[in-house]
């Protein structure tokens, strides 16, 4: 089993840094460094830099492009300008989840796709299976490498390391291509914080020189661990966990991502679906950390609904999490059952902690 | 790994530091480093009498959640309340100020059941593998 896990070109680096490695979605990677809080609070003070070399590439071009891909997307890419990206779904046709991804536009007629790691095989398969016209779909995913940069100082680190004044002027959601070569090599302002930060697409072999000169300039390795902390402070959703084939962006709170003036696949079973749950952000009033599977009771201990996610905040210094609960449960005092105990918890508007991104032209 | 030689220990990675009739007990410089950043701690009440291998506290990390056993059967006499708190004293000094319980032990022939630090050590490097 451990044998056939996927190493990112990184891997020698994670060991040289004492990296606890865990298997994640087929790829053995860095959960922690020094320590998820320690971790997480370097992000939110400073600046960290992920290895994210394991989520999927998939460039899509052709003529046929835009169409196609209006189809699959709940959201719209016709209104994207090139050189912006968009957060979207692919859905069935049911509505329900097949996967949550950002959308890149390169140029006119070229895409790029970065979607989860689990879901990758079965998202290319999708695409492939729903092609139309003149449309090529490649998967770059072991092509690029992904390192992610994120807090407050990763503008100025992010400038220093590529030399380039124009990455001040990226605003959230937009990118610059570095190398306008078949494969470029892309920096965007994106990330899974909340706070500001950049991606970076990098097409060459070499990604260690990368990582280290953060490193050197004062980022903190962060693993996987600390990004699910930090991205569950900031509400974001993951498959698997908020998102999945058994709910829609209905159930959570997500529609503003699908663009229900266009078609695609899936908006007849949103229009059909009428939803009874809905997803929440909870903060317990302890230091109890919930995990997926608790279950949530009302103020009066009946069951209505599941915790999603969980985590201890190291900013808020107790449990918080996200989860479904029944739609018509509109208290905010709820009851969150931690191995056995039923902890007091309050429904609250998300994020945990206020947005740091640099906001700017359209999403 | 920090394994000192004046304790005992337990298959489930607790250590005790025995003085007279007293015991004092806490998880192991392994438990902290396998279980990362101890963010809540739950321990039994002053008072209460245990037996061995009896589950006498909970700690949570971000990412696990553990029993704690006690070493040894007895009373309990004082319960470290600072963790409450500062649970990540646990991670930084899990033999000092990351102590959990001191005992009043009931039967100090129940000693022999624990491990000595070398044949924990290897017990651990063997887990571990």
């Amino acid at each position: 089993m451990e044998s056939t896990l996927k190493r990112t070109q990184l891997f020698e680096n994670h060991l040289k840094l004492n990296a606890k490695m865990v298997p994640f979605a087929g790829w053995e990677m860095p959960v922690s460094y020094s320590g998820i809080l320690e971790e997480v609070m370097a992000v939110r003070e400073k600046s960290g830099i992920f290895d994210v070399s394991h989520m999927g590439e998939i460039m899509v071009e052709g003529s046929a492009s835009v169409e196609f891909l209006e189809r699959v997307l709940s959201n719209t890419v016709q209104t994207l300008k090139p050189m912006k990206a968009r957060y979207s779904f692919l859905l069935n046709e049911n509505g329900c989840f097949i996967d949550d991804l950002i959308v890149y536009r390169i140029s006119q007629n070229k895409f790029l796709l970065c979607v989860n790691a689990v879901n990758r095989e079965k998202d290319f398969g999708w695409l492939l299976d729903h092609k139309k016209g003149d449309v090529k779909i490649n998967d770059l995913t072991f092509t690029y490498s992904l390192l992610s940069l994120q807090g407050r100082d990763a503008e100025r680190i992010t400038k220093v390391m590529f030399n380039k004044s124009e990455i001040s002027d990226l605003t959230f959601y937009s990118f610059l291509i570095l190398e306008n070569k078949e494969v470029p090599l892309i920096i965007s302002r994106t990330g899974y914080t909340g706070e500001d930060g950049f991606e970076i697409f990098y097409p060459h072999e070499n990604p260690g020189i990368i990582w280290e000169k953060a490193i050197e300039l004062g980022a903190t390795p962060c693993g996987l661990g600390a990004r699910d902390t930090l991205r569950i402070e900031a509400c974001y959703p993951l498959y698997g966990h908020e998102i999945d084939d058994k709910n829609t962006p209905l159930e959570a709170g997500l529609m503003r991502f699908v663009d229900m003036k266009k078609d695609f696949i899936g908006k007849e079973g949103l229009l059909k679906r009428e939803p009874s749950e809905k997803l929440i952000a909870f903060r317990l009033k302890t230091r109890n950390v919930p995990r997926e599977g608790n279950s949530i009771f009302s103020s009066n201990n009946g069951v209505i609904g599941r915790v999603t996610s969980g985590t201890f905040s190291p900013l808020l210094r107790c449990g918080i999490g996200m989860g479904y609960i029944k739609r018509k449960y509109t208290e905010k005092t709820i009851l969150v059952e931690v191995r056995g105990q039923r902890i007091e918890g309050e429904i609250v508007e998300p994020p945990f902690i206020p947005y740091k991104v640099k906001r700017g032209g359209s999403r | 790994m920090n394994v000192p030689k004046d304790l005992l220990y337990t298959k489930e990675h607790e250590w005790t530091k025995i003085d007279g009739d007293t015991a004092t007990v806490g998880i192991t410089d392994y438990a902290q480093h396998q279980l990362g950043d101890i963010v809540y701690v739950e321990l039994v009440e002053v008072g209460k009498d245990v037996k061995q291998m009896e589950k006498i506290g909970t700690v949570e990390s971000v990412k696990a959640v553990s029993e704690i056993y006690s070493p040894l059967s007895g009373t309990v006499l004082e319960v470290n309340e600072s963790l409450k708190e500062h649970p990540e004293f646990i991670n930084q000094d899990p033999y000092g100020s990351g102590w959990m319980v001191k005992l009043k032990i009931k039967d100090m022939s129940e000693a022999k059941n624990l491990l000595k630090a070398e044949d924990y050590e290897k017990y651990v490097k063997e887990e571990s593998k």
